[in-house]
């Protein structure tokens, strides 16, 4: 039951950052003063029914933009949000996570795997793809060459209506595409392979996580150790050692496994 | 608890900070257009 919950808040919350679907038909841009605002989620701004923007991409604009600056209201943003909900974020609010559960909902058999190493990838993405090579090629290179959502969301419905935009497919488009598809076919069989691996988004709320003030305890007195939340989670973490390992993502699946109630999620 | 307070204040100084600088009328004004770099498309 607390899992159908979480969906439908996932639900709750992609209808709230994306209201505008009638735009999908038109191919316009909600052009609205909403968009001065940034969504916690990774939900691209050149969606046509996005009504917010995306603190990734404006991020990228300000580090590849003349000034090659930071930007304090971005930083901010996701330092306050990160700061309070950690990666509930990711569990609750964040559109591309909601498609990838969507997807791992398909009936076939999973790979429960634990990333070890791969999860790194995601900080790297981050530093290099966010904030390096933006500055040095004034371009924002995670947008132009990896970002799903904005394949996904922006580029596809937009390609799809307005048939101009079909001159400029080129090798960037066909690089974005092919980690798209990637990523949505691995995503029926891996639990949110791209959150964990390649999302800089997660990658910041990943390090506030174990400082957030929305948090996860366990109950030491208890807890009977009967690994019922370990057998339950599909990325492999250990709930009562680490209640807020940087890559719990707050899916739920521990706490209703758990009959002595000793996961808890406080303030 | 010292930490996150003092985390989240620095994060509410920074969004006034970026707020005053009129980062968010930049941010608009990206938003706001078919932005084809955003989408990968023409390289």
């Amino acid at each position: 039951m607390r899992l159908l919950y979480r969906h439908m808040a996932q639900l709750g919350f992609f209808i709230l950052q994306n209201p505008f679907f009638k735009n999908f038909f038109s191919g316009e841009i909600y052009q609205g003063n909403l968009k001065h605002v940034c969504t916690p989620g990774l939900n691209c701004y050149a969606c046509p029914a996005a009504a917010f923007s995306c603190p990734i991409g404006a991020a990228q604009m300000f580090f590849a933009g003349a000034r090659h600056s930071i930007s304090l209201y971005v930083t901010g943003f996701l330092l306050t949000v990160g700061v309070i909900f950690g990666k509930f974020i990711c569990g609750f609010v964040c559109p591309m996570g909601f498609l990838q559960d969507l997807l791992y909902k398909i009936k076939t058999p999973k790979l429960i795997l634990r990333l070890r190493y791969l999860r790194y990838i995601k900080y790297f993405v981050l530093v290099g793809f966010v904030v390096l090579l933006p500055m040095i090629f004034s371009n924002p290179t995670f947008c132009a060459y990896i970002c799903p959502s904005g394949t996904i969301f922006g580029a596809v419905p937009l390609l799809a209506v307005h048939d101009f935009l079909h001159d400029y497919i080129g090798l960037q488009f066909v690089i974005k595409a092919v980690i798209a598809i990637g990523i949505v076919v691995i995503s029926v069989f891996v639990l949110r392979i791209f959150c964990r691996v390649l999302c800089p988004l997660g990658a910041i709320y990943s390090l506030l996580n174990g400082v957030a003030i929305l948090h996860m305890k366990c109950d030491a007195e208890k807890c009977i150790s009967c690994k019922n939340c370990f057998n339950a989670c599909h990325i492999k973490i250990r709930p009562k050692i680490e209640p807020n390992h940087p890559e719990c993502f707050r899916c739920g699946k521990c706490t209703s496994a758990c009959k002595q109630k000793a996961l808890k999620i406080s303030l | 608890m010292k930490r996150k307070i003092g985390l989240l204040l620095l994060g509410l100084i920074f969004i006034a900070v970026g707020l005053a600088l009129g980062e968010t009328q930049e941010i608009f004004q990206k938003a706001t257009i078919i932005c084809m770099e955003c989408i990968g498309l023409g390289g």
